[in-house]
C-alpha cells in the first residue's frame, strides 16, 4: 500500500461529502438530511477520539463526558460571558480538554497498580466531579444553564446548518485521519503492545508512560473539539444533559459494536447505531428505541466479541451486496417510510447476516465459491 | 448544631441503603468477576413493583418483600446462567448488564411512564413516621433500611466465614480450577451468589420505594455513589461495604448540611479518586504483601 | 581483567516484610555466561527484575558500562543493551509473530522506523528458526516456539548482556538441548548472558561462572566445578547431611 493512497483517499472522501450542501441547492432535498448527516459526523468523530484511546491502548474510559463536558462548556462561556466567537471557541475547547487530560493522566499512569476496571471507574468519577463543580460554579454555570444565540456564521459558509455540515465533516475526517494515521504508525504499534502486556511492552523498549500520556491528550483534544462544535449544535447547555452518561455509554457501544482493534471499527459502529437510533425515536416508540439497542449490544458482546469490522473484512462482498439488496427491496416496496429508517433496516438486516456463525456461513457459500472475498476466513480468534 | 446532628444521623441511615446495594454487587464483582450494572434497575425494578402491588392491591410495603426477593433471586440465577454458559469475561460482564440496563430501564418506562411514582400516604403511612431519639428524628423507613442492613451484612459475613456454602465461595473466587478438584461446583455456586446478591438489591428496592419518588431514569443516580462505597469498601469485603457505606451516607449528608447538596457527589467522588489512587483494594483491606 | 559489564552493589530489595535480596554483589564481564541458581525462593527472578528495571530497589546499586542503571525505568534499561526474557512467554496476542518482534525492534535498541523495525525483526525470527511462523498468529505456536520467540524479541533489541529467566522450564528433553544450542548460538554471536536455571546439567554445562543465592543472599561464586562442591551449596540444596559426605 502506497503511502499516499491513504491521505488521498481521506481527502477524496472529504471533498465528495463537501459536496452535499451544493448537491442540496441543486438537488433541493430536504435540510434534515444535513442535520442528519452532521449528527452523524459527531458521534464518528466522538467515537473515534474515544477507540484512540481505549481501543488502541487498553485504558478503558467511562469518562467521555468529562472531556465533551469541557469542551461545550469552553466554547460556551467563552461565547456567553466574554464574547469570543466561535472560530477561537472551537480548538480552545479541545485544547483545554487536552490540558485537563494530561493533568488527570500525569497523575494516574504513574501508578503501576492501576489495573484496567479501577481505570475506567477513575474517568467516571472524574466526570461526576467536574459536573459537580460546572453545577457550583456561576462563572460557568451555576446550575441555571447557558443559552447560547444563535451563531452567526461568516458568509462564505452559508447558512447555519450548512456552517455545522462542513465544520462537522472537517473535524470528523481529521479525527479519524489521525486514527488511521496512529493505527499504521510506530505510536500505534506501541500502543497495542502496551494493550496486549504493559510490563512486558516497557521491558522491551516502549516509553509508556510517554505514549500513554500523548494518546490521552489526543484523545481528549478531540472529545473536546468536536463536544465543542455540538455546543452551537444544542444551544441550550445544562449540567445535567451534557455531563449525563449518554454520550459516553453511546461512544462505547458504537466502538465495541464497530470493533476497538481498528480505526474503521468506531467509524461502522457509529454509522450504525446513530442511524438505528435516530430511525426508532422518530417511529415515537421511545422505549422500543432503548431495547434494541440494549439487545443488540448484548447481542454484540456475546456473539461478535471483535466487533463487526472482523466479521465484515471477510465477508465485505457478500454483504455490500446483501446491503444493496436490502436498501433497494425497501425502497421499491415502501416499507420503512423514509431513506434513512430503510437504510436502518437494511443495515440491521446486514448485521444479522454477518451474525451468522462461520460454520453455518459456510454451508450456504459452498455453492457460490466464487463470491467469497479473497481473505483467508478465520485466522484470528485464536 | 441540631441540624449537624440530624444531618448526621439521615446520612447514616441512608448509608444503610447504599450498603445494601453495595454488598451484593460487591460480592459478585469481587468473588466472581461480573461487573452487574444491571444490580440498579433490579433494585429500581423491585421498587416499581413494590410500588404497584401496594397502589393495586392495597398491601404494605414491606409484605411485597415476599414477594420481590423470591422472583429476583431467581432472576439472578438466571442472569449468572447466561454468564456461564456464555464464558462471559469480566469486562464483557459490564457491556452485556449494561444492555440489560438500558433494557430494563426501557421496560421501566413504557410500563410506568417517566412520571414521578410514589407509593400513597394511607398504604405507606410508615414514610411519614418516625422514631424519635431525643431531638432526632429517625424516619421509619430509613431506620428499618439501617437496621436491614445491618442485619443482612452480619448475616452474609456469618454465612461466608462459618458454612460450607460461604467456604466453597471464597474458595472460587481465589482459585476456581482448584475449587472444583475439591468438588465444589461453580456452576451452582456462582447463580446461588448472584441470586442473592439481585435479592438483596430487591429489598433495597423495597425500601427505596417507601422513601423516594420513582422515575425510570433514578437508577442512573445512583450507580456512581454504589460503585463509589464497593470500591472504597474493597471488593468482596462485606463489612468493608457496611463500613463504607455509612461512611459515604454520612459524609454526603454533612456536605448537604454545611455547603449545598451539589457539593455532596463533588466530595464523594474525590474521595473514590484519591481511594483509587493510593489505596485500590479500599480503605477498610488490609494491602497483602508480595 | 577488564572492568565488568554489569556490577550489581549490595542489593537489597524487600517487599513489606519479605527479604528477597539482602546485600547481593555480582558482577558480570564481558562474553561470561553466567549461571544464577539457587533454591526456590532464593531470589533469582527478583534479581534479575532489579536489573532489569522492573523492580526498584530497596538498597544497592546497579551500574552497566560505567552508568548507573539502578532507577532508570525498564525501557531506558532495554535501549541501553540489556534485554531479559520471561519464565512463562508473554507474547503479545493479538498480534502475529512478525509484529511481536517489530515490537521490540522498533523500539529496544535506537529509535527505528517501521520499515527498518521490519527488517531486523525477520533477521531475528530466522535467527531462531521462527520464520517461517511469521504471519501467524502468536496462538499458534507451541510453548518451545513462544520461549524462542521471546528470544526472537530481546535479541531484536540487539543487546549487549541478555537475561533468561528459566529457559528451559516446561520443555521435554529435545526441546531443552535444542534450547541450549540456540543459547550458544546467541553467545558465539556476542552476547554476554545471565541464565536463571533450575537444571543443573544445563547450567553448569553452559555457565563459565556460577552464582548461587539462597534466602536472598549469595553464597557462592565461581567456576561450576568448584561452586557445585561447595558444602554451603549443597547445604542449602539438600540439607546439611548431604554436606558432610
Amino acid at each position: 500500500m502506497k503511502k499516499w493512497y491513504g491521505p488521498l483517499g481521506f481527502l477524496g472522501v472529504g471533498l465528495l461529502l463537501a459536496l452535499v450542501p451544493w448537491l442540496k441547492t441543486v438537488f433541493g432535498f430536504p435540510t434534515f438530511y444535513l442535520i442528519f448527516l452532521y449528527f452523524t459526523f459527531f458521534w464518528i468523530a466522538q467515537a473515534s477520539s474515544w477507540n484512540m484511546l481505549s481501543g488502541y491502548s487498553g485504558y478503558f474510559s467511562f469518562g467521555q463526558g468529562a472531556f465533551f463536558g469541557i469542551g461545550v462548556y469552553t466554547i460556551a462561556t467563552l461565547i456567553d460571558k466574554y464574547n469570543v466567537s466561535f472560530l477561537i471557541g472551537l480548538p480552545l475547547g479541545g485544547i483545554l480538554a487536552a490540558l485537563v487530560g494530561l493533568g488527570i493522566g500525569f497523575v494516574v499512569f504513574r501508578l503501576r497498580l492501576l489495573k484496567g476496571e479501577l481505570f475506567a471507574l477513575l474517568t467516571l468519577a472524574v466526570d461526576f466531579v467536574l459536573a459537580a463543580v460546572v453545577r457550583n460554579s456561576n462563572a460557568i454555570d451555576g446550575g441555571f444553564g447557558v443559552r447560547l444565540g444563535s451563531v452567526k456564521p461568516p458568509a462564505f459558509l452559508g447558512d447555519f446548518t450548512t456552517m455545522m455540515y462542513l465544520l462537522g465533516l472537517v473535524i470528523a475526517l481529521l479525527t479519524v485521519f489521525v486514527s488511521y494515521s496512529i493505527y499504521h504508525s510506530r505510536f500505534g504499534l506501541g500502543l497495542f503492545a502496551i494493550r496486549d502486556d504493559e510490563a512486558v511492552a516497557e521491558g522491551l523498549g516502549v516509553p509508556t508512560f510517554r505514549f500513554k500520556m500523548t494518546i490521552f491528550a489526543l484523545s481528549c483534544f478531540f472529545i473536546g473539539l468536536s463536544g465543542a462544535l455540538q455546543a452551537l449544535q444544542i444551544g441550550y447547555i445544562t449540567v445535567e444533559g451534557i455531563f449525563s452518561l449518554r454520550v459516553p455509554l453511546f461512544v462505547i457501544m458504537m466502538s465495541i459494536l464497530g470493533g476497538r482493534q481498528h480505526w474503521l471499527g468506531p467509524v461502522i459502529g457509529a454509522v450504525i447505531i446513530f442511524t438505528l437510533t435516530d430511525t426508532f425515536s422518530k417511529a415515537s416508540i421511545e422505549y422500543l428505541n432503548q431495547i434494541i439497542i440494549g439487545s443488540f449490544l448484548i447481542i454484540m458482546t456475546l456473539f461478535l466479541r471483535d466487533g463487526i469490522y472482523e466479521r465484515l473484512k471477510q465477508r465485505l462482498w457478500l454483504s455490500l451486496a446483501v446491503l444493496f439488496i436490502a436498501t433497494v427491496v425497501l425502497m421499491i416496496t415502501g416499507l420503512g417510510e423514509r431513506l434513512i429508517s430503510q437504510l436502518a433496516y437494511a443495515m440491521l438486516i446486514t448485521v444479522a447476516f454477518l451474525l451468522i456463525p462461520d460454520h453455518l456461513y459456510h454451508k450456504l457459500i459452498s455453492p457460490f465459491q466464487f463470491l467469497h472475498s479473497d481473505e483467508p476466513v478465520g485466522v484470528s480468534d485464536a | 448544631m441540631l441540624l449537624i446532628g440530624q444531618a448526621l444521623i439521615s446520612g447514616l441511615l441512608l448509608g444503610g441503603l447504599y450498603a445494601i446495594l453495595a454488598i451484593g454487587l460487591s460480592l459478585t464483582w469481587g468473588m466472581l468477576k461480573v461487573i452487574n450494572l444491571a444490580h440498579f434497575t433490579f433494585a429500581f425494578l423491585a421498587a416499581y413493583i413494590t410500588y404497584q402491588l401496594s397502589t393495586s392491591f392495597g398491601i404494605d410495603p414491606y409484605l411485597t418483600l415476599f414477594v420481590t426477593v423470591p422472583l429476583f433471586f431467581v432472576m439472578g440465577l438466571g442472569l449468572q446462567w447466561c454468564f456461564n454458559r456464555f464464558d462471559v469475561s469480566e469486562f464483557n460482564s459490564l457491556l452485556v448488564s449494561f444492555g440489560l440496563f438500558i433494557i430494563l430501564q426501557a421496560v421501566m418506562s413504557a410500563l410506568w411512564t417517566a412520571d414521578y411514582r410514589r407509593i400513597d400516604y394511607e398504604i405507606n403511612p410508615y414514610a411519614q413516621a418516625s422514631f424519635w431519639v431525643g431531638p432526632f428524628a429517625l424516619p421509619i423507613p430509613q431506620f428499618s433500611s439501617f437496621i436491614a442492613a445491618i442485619v443482612l451484612a452480619g448475616l452474609t459475613i456469618y454465612v461466608l466465614n462459618s458454612t460450607y456454602a460461604g467456604k466453597a465461595l471464597r474458595a472460587i473466587s481465589q482459585d476456581p480450577g482448584m475449587a472444583a478438584a475439591f468438588g465444589v461446583d461453580y456452576k451452582k455456586m456462582s447463580m446461588l451468589l448472584m441470586g442473592v446478591s439481585t435479592a438483596y438489591a430487591a429489598v433495597a428496592g423495597v425500601f427505596i420505594a417507601m422513601i423516594f419518588a420513582l422515575f425510570p431514569e433514578a437508577g442512573v443516580e445512583w450507580i456512581g455513589v454504589v460503585f463509589a462505597v464497593v470500591i472504597l469498601g474493597g471488593l468482596a469485603n462485606v463489612p468493608g461495604a457496611l463500613g463504607a457505606g455509612l461512611l459515604i451516607g454520612l459524609v454526603q449528608a454533612l456536605t448537604t448540611a454545611i455547603a449545598n447538596p451539589g457539593m455532596a457527589p463533588l466530595v464523594t467522588f474525590s474521595l473514590l479518586i484519591a481511594a483509587l489512587l493510593f489505596k485500590p483494594e479500599g480503605l477498610f483491606t488490609r494491602r497483602s504483601t508480595l | 581483567m577488564p572492568e565488568p559489564t554489569l556490577t550489581c552493589t549490595h542489593i537489597s530489595k524487600h517487599f513489606g516484610g519479605v527479604r528477597a535480596l539482602n546485600g547481593v554483589n555480582a558482577t558480570v564481564s564481558q562474553g561470561e555466561i553466567l549461571g544464577l541458581v539457587g533454591p526456590n525462593g532464593s531470589g533469582k527472578s527478583t534479581l534479575i527484575n532489579v536489573i532489569s528495571g522492573q523492580h526498584a530497589v530497596t538498597d544497592g546499586q546497579v551500574t552497566f558500562k560505567g552508568r548507573d542503571i539502578t532507577h532508570d525505568a525498564p525501557h531506558t534499561v532495554t535501549q541501553l543493551g540489556i534485554a531479559r526474557t520471561y519464565q512463562i512467554p508473554r507474547p503479545f496476542t493479538s498480534m502475529t509473530v512478525l509484529r511481536n518482534v517489530m515490537v521490540s525492534s522498533t523500539f529496544g535498541h535506537s529509535n527505528r522506523g517501521l520499515e527498518q523495525a521490519r527488517h531486523d525483526a525477520y533477521e531475528a525470527l530466522e535467527f531462531t528458526g521462527l520464520a517461517h511462523y511469521a504471519d501467524k498468529p502468536v496462538g499458534k505456536l507451541n510453548l518451545h516456539q513462544r520461549k524462542f520467540l521471546e528470544l526472537a524479541r530481546a535479541l531484536s533489541t540487539k543487546p549487549e548482556l541478555l537475561l533468561l529467566d528459566e529457559v528451559m522450564a516446561g520443555l521435554n528433553p529435545t526441546e531443552v538441548d535444542e534450547s541450549i544450542k540456540m543459547i550458544r548460538k546467541i553467545h558465539n554471536s556476542g552476547v554476554t548472558l545471565i541464565i536463571v536455571e533450575h537444571l543443573m546439567r544445563v547450567v553448569t554445562s553452559l555457565s563459565t561462572r556460577m552464582l548461587v543465592l539462597n534466602y536472598g543472599q549469595v553464597i557462592a561464586d565461581g567456576e561450576p566445578a568448584q561452586v557445585m562442591n561447595d558444602p554451603n551449596v549443597v547445604t542449602a540444596y539438600l540439607g546439611k547431611d548431604y554436606a558432610r559426605q
